[in-house]
């Protein structure tokens, strides 16, 4: 591909800072689009470590700080959550694992500077899974009301139960039984997830290459790539930091992601990462991964859809065929997610929905604000 | 395609129906070129809904670059969901600065900070005032730098509503403004010049004299006052600061130096022009 020169220049601000100069005015348009996208906070980290916070313009600097504020706030939140979550749940005898931007927090990773959440995620097993609902609905978390189909959808085939929200905070936890949907059939088994954890202050979060793959299992089994962008700046700055601090951190990847069916996504991953960041991670398993895995389909997959649906959401950043490649990652990552005979009548539901807002606004169907149980 | 210099915040309009930029150009006068050179804070338009409602009903939808935060509105309100829109700009991304849902007018270089909630008066005693002799530093937000502890001019009309639209207009025969606008969420509205480009460039940030909780009462015959405690001015003054919950910690000290710095007081009044002796006479020195 040819990126844009403004993908260019903001891939390389969050990557390699040191390597560029902007312009006021490609300041104002790289501004707008970390807004956006949530990433202010993590421009700012990553100028601050490489010292050159003091070389960016007033105006640039007034947005970077904002959103530096904004994300050492919502850290804090997280901090005191998973607090509370872990005293409550360990009361009881669940030890939960926390994933994604909570785990990333805990273990205060270089990607988790500046980085704004939605949601915490704790992962415990699935005998757990009822008592630790329980457990948090007694401590002031509920649930929203579903509609009759996302219900079905959550409890038959999910890997996850519906957000809970907290009543007082406004906080809200997704409470997982695996990292992907059981009905994929690719879930793995619970205790290679047991095997990963590491305990860090108190807190169960997963080992640096249990996280790094949960990451990118996370981003390629997924049929929303709203997000996709920063997920890859995750795994850039993920692997940038392991692979420093453990000699042996890509091998134990390797082995991993062998043993949970996920080494093509690792594959895949690489490959990405070396095309939106110009950077080739895992040198040494790469020969490995590529004898079984550089087929024309993934090429195909790698070259005229992923490669797009990673960029930016963001009408500055654009593309031909842009809503094509990102319906093609649609339905793949549905595919991945669920059988044929399952997927179809939900995409159908899906595009009904997707069809009618568009056609009569979205605000039409909106069911009432007060719809808390 | 317009720019929209407020002072601190620099919009720039890509979109809007016709009669949106005349009413810009009644309000905050033709865009300089001293405007178009300064950087952009929000790029922001007004777009039609869905391709139906381009022709039954059409409405317009506020964005923020990609982001629309409001549901969409029939086209006759586009001129203050603009408006709406550009306080929700500076009210979601602005966490450098605390922001207080007040109305701020200065006297002497001295800053009286009215917060208030809706109904209380509040933008009838801001137009009363920004007619009166005072420079009205903002009608809905304080802006207030937590290092300084100073309040910033924003370039903005000043949002009135209802029956206070007429005694405005028949107070001060040569007022500028826009459009009434009927039926929106807060009733009629229309917006009421306050400012030029140039009376704006004499002002600066000016520092906090006094706390002022506005309530309009009309059954009051005097203006009553009444100084609070500063416990209670803490709370009433924190109660109204919108990203407080954000700044956390840095609110807090805010807020703590602002109370121990001013006088904090409630005010119940019928008659503007007392509230206007009273803040003149007995506050600003």
């Amino acid at each position: 591909m040819n990126p844009s020169p403004l993908l260019l220049q903001l891939s390389t601000l969050l990557t390699e800072p040191q390597k560029i100069v902007l312009a006021q005015l490609d300041w104002q348009e790289i501004i707008h689009i970390l807004r956006e996208c949530g990433l202010l906070g993590c421009a700012f980290y990553v100028l601050n470590r490489n010292q050159l916070l003091e070389q960016v313009p007033t105006f640039a600097f007034k947005h970077l700080h904002s959103g530096k504020a904004y994300a050492d706030r919502q850290k804090a939140q997280v901090h005191f959550e998973s607090r509370i979550i872990n005293d409550v749940l360990t009361q009881e005898g669940i030890q939960p694992i926390f994933l994604k931007g909570a785990g990333y927090a805990l273990r205060g990773t270089l990607n988790s500077q500046g980085r704004v959440f939605s949601d915490i995620d704790a992962l415990v097993s699935k005998e757990e899974l009822k008592k630790a609902q329980q457990v948090l609905f007694n401590n002031g978390w509920c649930s929203k009301q579903l509609s009759e189909y996302d219900n079905k959808y959550y409890i038959q085939w999910a890997h996850e139960l519906p957000p809970m929200h907290h009543s007082h905070r406004g906080t809200t936890i997704d409470l997982h039984h695996n990292i992907i949907p059981l009905v994929s059939g690719r879930a793995p088994n619970f205790s290679v997830l047991k095997n990963e954890i590491q305990i860090i202050d108190g807190y169960a979060v997963l080992s640096p290459h249990g996280m790094f793959l949960h990451s990118l299992v996370h981003l390629l089994i997924n049929e929303d790539f709203k997000n996709g962008y920063r997920d890859m700046l995750d795994l850039y700055w993920m692997a940038t930091e392991f692979e420093q601090q453990q000699q042996d951190f890509w091998q134990n990847l390797l082995q991993l992601a062998t043993e949970t069916s996920f080494a093509k996504e690792l594959y895949l991953t690489l490959a990405l990462l070396n095309m939106l960041f110009g950077k080739q991670f895992g040198r040494q398993i790469q020969p490995q991964l590529a004898n079984k895995f550089d087929t024309k389909n993934n090429r195909f997959w790698i070259k005229k859809v992923y490669q797009y649906v990673l960029q930016p959401n963001h009408s500055k950043i654009g593309y031909s065929f842009k809503t094509y490649r990102h319906f093609a990652a649609y339905i793949k990552g549905h595919m991945a997610k669920m059988p044929i005979k399952i997927l179809i009548p939900h995409l159908i539901h899906q595009s009904y929905v997707s069809l009618r807002d568009t056609l009569f606004g979205k605000h039409h169907f909106d069911k009432p604000e007060n719809n808390m149980k | 395609m317009r720019y929209i210099n407020t002072g601190e915040y620099q919009f720039k309009l890509t979109h809007a129906p016709a009669a949106v930029f005349t009413t810009l150009e009644k309000m905050y006068g033709t865009a300089q070129s001293a405007d178009t050179e300064k950087p952009v804070d929000f790029e922001i338009s007004l777009k039609f809904d869905s391709l139906i409602r381009r022709f039954i009903k059409p409405q317009v939808t506020f964005f923020s670059g990609d982001t629309s935060p409001f549901k969409p509105l029939p086209i006759s309100q586009s001129y203050p969901v603009l408006e709406w829109g550009m306080n929700w700009c500076i009210a979601a991304y602005e966490f450098n600065k605390l922001i207080i849902h007040a109305a701020v007018a200065v006297k002497n270089q001295q800053a009286i900070i009215f917060p208030a909630t809706p109904g209380s008066g509040k933008s009838t005693l801001s137009a009363y005032l920004a007619l009166s002799g005072w420079h009205l530093y903002s009608d809905e937000m304080a802006i207030i730098d937590p290092i300084s502890i100073t309040v910033s001019p924003l370039l903005r009309p000043v949002c009135l509503k209802n029956q206070s639209i007429n005694l405005i207009k028949a107070w001060f025969s040569n007022a500028s403004f826009s459009k009434t606008t009927h039926d929106t969420q807060k009733g009629s509205v229309a917006h009421l010049k306050v400012h030029t480009p140039n009376s704006y460039q004499n002002l600066h940030q000016a520092n906090i004299k006094a706390i002022v909780f506005p309530k309009y009462d009309a059954n009051k015959n005097i203006l009553e006052i009444a100084e609070l405690s500063k416990l209670e001015g803490f709370r009433k003054l924190s109660a109204n600061a919108f990203n407080y919950n954000i700044l956390a910690l840095k609110a807090f000290n805010t807020v703590k130096q602002i109370i121990e710095t001013t006088s904090q007081f409630n005010i119940a009044y019928n008659n503007l022009k007392d509230v206007n002796d009273f803040l003149t006479e007995d506050i600003i020195v």
